[in-house]
């Protein structure tokens, strides 16, 4: 039957075990929330998205080149170039051909950042889940380590009292080998009618140990009673 | 009372561990549901870039066409009346300035898929080397944690030795001692 040791734990660390639960509670309750949000952009762009990109720079482009277009006519008739002419007309569709390829650039740009912002953000979220599993991979090597660590303690521990248990076993069998060794030396000396005080002759010519010259004489094996039903295996 | 002594055993505490290993399951679990689907979806991503310079074709040609009508619009604001021959070389002019916008997309679009391409690949592969290193470390933790165990074995296994070696000694103490014991005690 063994008893138990029981070591409560310390203040200190309960109160780091209740900032770590409170910090971590706080964690779920709070950021959780807020990373699942963002997570939830990280995604490519969609269609609606695309077209509201495309909406946007196709009006800026819009824009910056009316006003260009506004300008470059009013210098044109200042100049005495009419609209029938050749001058304006060459001029209108080069006008034109600029204004499609800047504007097509323009939305292309547009898109291709969008595309870009997506990637970047999803790069970003790798990092984070990558720090998500430095801890992960950290933390249950820390707890399996601590478990081995006070495992090995244990048995350690464990072995030390098996021994000492043994040892405490090897002492009884000692006082057991004396008994029967002063029971079987009387029985053979009576049997022989050799030596007159059988006690005397056992614990002097055999005092090597503390059981043999004690506790061999404490237990009288005299009395006609069988020692070893006395010992505990 | 116990011929043996009592025994005492200590009752190891492992509530802290035993958190700690639960949040650690709970953070990779995290990581797989929350986290690695973006990565995934972004490496499916490299096969739509190739994708994007017909986008962008497409929007150059839109976009040529829009200026074109921009400016049959004007002129017919204007009302100039076009000759046939200036008709037709207008006509060409708008034919041949969409396609070199197309063409000019399509260029422009491949050097933004090479450069997005490249930007991605290499950032990915920074993010594999993340996935390799927590593959590593695991394993490296494992390994540790089994060389703990051997040792924690072997040292076991020499104590279980020494105990059942011990009790063998101890019977034979007994045998021994009641043997010499009796002999003696026969001989004097």
């Amino acid at each position: 039957m063994s008893r138990k040791v029981v070591i409560p734990q310390t203040e200190r660390e309960k109160q780091m075990l209740g900032i770590s639960e409170e910090a971590w509670s706080t964690y779920n309750e709070l950021f959780i929330p807020i990373e699942d949000i963002w997570l939830e952009t990280v995604k490519p762009p969609s269609e609606s998205e695309y077209a509201r990109t495309q909406g946007r720079w196709t009006a800026e482009a819009a824009g910056t080149f009316g006003e260009q277009e506004r300008q470059t006519r009013q210098e044109l008739f200042a100049g005495g170039i009419g609209p029938g002419s050749g001058a304006f007309l060459s001029n209108l569709s080069t006008s034109a051909a600029n204004k499609g390829r800047a504007a097509g650039a323009a939305v292309n740009e547009g898109l291709n950042a969008a595309d870009m912002d997506y990637y970047q953000k999803a790069i970003l979220a790798d990092k984070f889940g990558k720090g998500v599993t430095q801890e992960s991979i950290g933390g249950l090597y820390s707890g399996a380590s601590a478990e081995a660590t006070a495992r090995r303690i244990g048995e350690a521990s464990k072995a030390n009292a098996d021994l000492a248990r043994i040892q405490n076993q090897m002492g009884w069998m000692d006082v057991a080998g004396t008994g029967l060794g002063l029971a079987t030396g009387y029985g053979l000396s009576k049997a022989s009618s050799v030596g007159s005080n059988p006690g005397d002759l056992v614990v002097q010519k055999s005092p090597n140990s503390f059981w043999e010259t004690e506790v061999g004489s404490l237990y009288n094996p005299f009395s006609g009673q069988s020692f070893i039903s006395h010992v505990t295996p | 009372m116990s011929m043996g002594g009592k025994t005492y055993k200590y009752v190891p505490d492992y509530t802290s561990a035993n958190l700690m290993a639960q949040r650690a399951t709970d953070l990779w679990d995290r990581y797989n549901e929350a986290y690695a689907p973006k990565t995934r979806e972004l490496i499916s991503e490299l096969g739509n870039i190739p994708g994007r310079t017909e986008r962008a074709a497409g929007i150059s040609g839109e976009y040529a066409d829009r200026a074109n009508a921009d400016m049959l619009r004007t002129i017919s604001q204007y009302g100039i009346q076009l000759s046939p021959l200036q008709r037709e070389s207008l006509a060409r002019k708008m034919e041949s300035s969409k396609a070199l916008g197309v063409i000019a997309g399509k260029t422009t679009q491949d050097d933004v898929n090479r450069e997005q391409t490249e930007w991605l690949r290499q950032n990915l592969i920074q993010a594999g080397v993340g996935v390799r290193g927590a593959s590593n470390a695991a394993l490296e933790a494992a390994v540790n944690l089994e060389n703990q165990r051997n040792q924690e074995g072997y040292q076991k296994a020499a104590q279980k030795t020494a105990k059942s070696q011990a009790r063998v000694a101890g019977w034979q103490n007994l045998i021994g001692t009641g043997a010499s014991i009796a002999t003696a005690a026969a001989l004097s």
